[in-house]
């Protein structure tokens, strides 16, 4: 028992009433066990604490009591007269035990106690409790006024909010929450939510909705003031009471996001830094891939107009031989033409943006497109399962793709429904593969076909394809197939983690 | 080897670019220069050499570079002049063609008309072996 007394105070009342009940109990003639009422003086002087044990005034009251029934008594005590003494001290004993167990009881709820408050400060997570009583209470009665659309009417009403927001309590809060918002000390902590969350704040409506609907939790990412002014984001999550009770002793758990976000935003920079460094590398690459691939075409042309000055001023002329050699300028014309609309393409699209890409339908996109274009030609095409995928810039890694199909098919000099061609996709753990294999080819086309660049694959730019793979780190190689009679083009590209 | 004057003035012209191949002949024949088409060095390696005046390689070719080519041609043929281009004319390739022997280094785009002036002086004695 637990009382207002100071200890000084307990003691003085406790010696008062044995006093008084060895006073009465040997100075008066009554006929009952007086003495029982030592038991008061144990319930008086218990203060709730281990510092004064029972039996320290369960002892004296019993010698009270003997020596009071000694000095009455003597030795000729009757029965009666015993039992009242064996009653007495019994009563004083029982009351010494039970003061004794409750004593051990608190000393273990208040052990219970400071393990909680260990754990609940030593924790690295800010823990702070709200008492939304009175913000439910308020809620309740919107209900009863016949308010349905609570989301409609909060919106509509931005100063209840912020009049709800001051209703919410703050009762407790860790060392970490402390820390969080610059707080030194518990009694200095905020006392309500609105003292610490900006009136711009967005999520306590979410939160007076979920308390709303009887959500069971509640998590959302905001903005709290600290001590200082400063705005802090943080995630909190709260388990809300469902069955009506509890809204004084809501936990939320706070994250603070500030390193995080500042890891996001160093982690934002380093890719915008990386993608520009890829960038200008692309372009670079791209800048050569462009100077070798036009400089071909360029040196034929300047060839075939050269030659076409010299048949016209040979006399007499020769301009059948001019005509085709201008014929030649213009289809050389017609090829850089092709390839400077090609890389255009790629740069006036700005910045290049990486995504995970999914290959196999990356693949059958392009293989399709390209069958709609030849329909005669005998399409094979192995996929793998869809769970490869690589980290790139989809609308390169499609002309990529496409390039390679379709420079690979316009190899072939045989009619279009000899042709055939096998595209498959293959796996491990570090790349995906895509294998194109095209076969009937006739003579001549098969001189053109260098372990290096098809000659179909010129026009659509085979260093432009080989600038794209090495851009995402990846490769093609182009070999004759086994009979000498067709290619295979193998382009290799470094898997993604799906997690990327 | 030691070389014989070819029959007629043939020039090697050796690119895997096909377009670049058929360019340089119909320049060639235009001032009546018969020419022979290869789309590497080593194709042209299966060749007799001693038929050839000229040969005119790219330097950036797969298998055999231009500038290997032109080690290989001069451990058979010394005296048979190479001259090489590149669409990647920088100093540093120049350098190497020229220390290796090279007879002269093009840049692409070709400038035809050097093309000419070339095989012409080489063809007018001064440049043949």
């Amino acid at each position: 028992m637990v009382t207002p007394f100071t200890d000084r105070t307990r003691v003085s009342l406790a010696a008062l009433t044995a006093a008084a009940v060895f006073v009465i109990d040997t100075f008066t003639r009554l006929q009952s066990a007086v003495a029982v009422l030592y038991a008061l003086v144990l319930l008086i002087a218990d203060d709730g604490t281990s510092r004064l044990r029972p039996s320290r005034w369960a002892y004296p009251c019993a010698v009270l009591a003997v020596i009071s029934f000694l000095i009455n008594h003597g030795g000729g005590a009757d029965t009666d007269e015993m039992l009242r003494l064996v009653a007495s001290l019994a009563a004083v004993t029982i009351a010494a035990l039970l003061l004794a167990r409750n004593r051990r009881l608190r000393e273990k709820v208040r052990a219970s106690d400071l393990r909680y408050e260990t754990i609940f400060n030593s924790l690295a997570l800010a823990i702070w409790e709200h008492d939304f009583t009175q913000v439910m209470a308020e809620l309740n009665a919107l209900k009863a006024s016949g308010v349905d659309d609570l989301e409609a009417h909060l919106r509509d009403n931005p100063g209840q909010v912020a009049h709800l927001c001051g209703l919410v309590r703050i009762t407790h809060a860790n060392d970490a929450a402390m820390r969080l918002l610059g707080r030194t000390g518990k009694a200095g902590f905020f006392e309500h939510l609105s003292d610490f969350l900006p009136e711009e704040d967005k999520s306590f409506v979410e939160g007076l909705l979920a308390l709303g609907r009887r959500s069971p939790t509640f998590e959302t990412e905001c903005l709290v003031r600290g001590a200082q002014g400063e705005l802090i984001p943080i995630f909190i999550a709260m388990r809300l009471p469902t069955d009506g009770n509890g809204y004084d002793r809501v936990c939320g758990s706070v994250l603070d996001l500030t390193e995080r976000k500042r890891m996001e935003k160093n982690l934002e920079a380093a890719r915008l830094e990386r993608d520009e460094a890829l960038h200008r590398a692309i372009i670079g690459g791209l800048s050569t891939s462009i100077s070798h691939e036009v400089s071909q075409p360029l040196s034929s042309i300047n060839a075939y107009l050269a030659a076409a000055r010299r048949w016209l001023d040979r006399r007499p002329p020769d301009l059948a031989e001019a005509r085709r050699v201008i014929a030649q300028a213009q289809h050389a014309g017609e090829d850089a033409t092709q390839v400077i609309a090609q890389v255009h393409e790629v740069v006036e699209r700005g910045r290049l943006e990486r995504s995970l890409v999914p290959f196999a339908p990356l693949i059958r996109r392009a293989a399709e497109a390209i069958r709609t274009r030849h329909p005669t030609t005998s399409f094979d095409l192995t996929l793998g399962d869809g769970n490869e995928y690589i980290l790139g810039e989809v609308q390169l890694l499609e002309r990529l793709v496409s390039s390679l199909i379709g420079g690979g098919l316009n190899a072939s000099h045989c009619p279009e429904e000899q042709r055939a061609i096998r595209i498959a996709t293959s796996a491990d753990g570090s790349y995906v593969r895509l294998n194109i294999t095209c076969s009937a080819f006739t003579e001549p086309a098969v001189p053109w076909v260098s372990d290096r660049q098809p000659a179909h694959l010129s026009a659509g730019g085979l260093s432009l394809c080989r600038a794209i793979a090495q851009f995402h780190g990846g490769s093609i190689r182009v070999t004759r197939n086994g009979e000498g009679t067709g290619i295979d083009i193998e382009l290799e590209l470094p898997r993604a983690c799906d997690e990327e | 080897m030691n070389r014989t004057s070819p029959p007629y003035p043939c020039v090697a012209i050796v690119d895997d670019e096909e377009c670049v191949r058929t360019a340089l002949a119909g320049l060639l024949r235009s001032v009546d220069v018969h020419s022979d088409l290869f789309e590497s060095g080593l194709r042209l390696l299966e060749h007799d050499l001693s038929h050839f005046t000229l040969v005119l390689s790219d330097i950036q070719m797969p298998g055999l570079s231009g500038i290997e080519l032109l080690d290989r041609i001069h451990s058979i043929a010394p005296d048979l002049p190479v001259a090489l281009m590149t669409a990647f004319p920088d100093a540093e390739w120049r350098q190497r063609a020229l220390e290796k022997g090279a007879y002269r280094f093009l840049a692409k785009p070709l400038d035809a008309d050097a093309v000419i002036a070339m095989i012409e002086g080489l063809l007018g004695g001064a440049g043949q072996a």
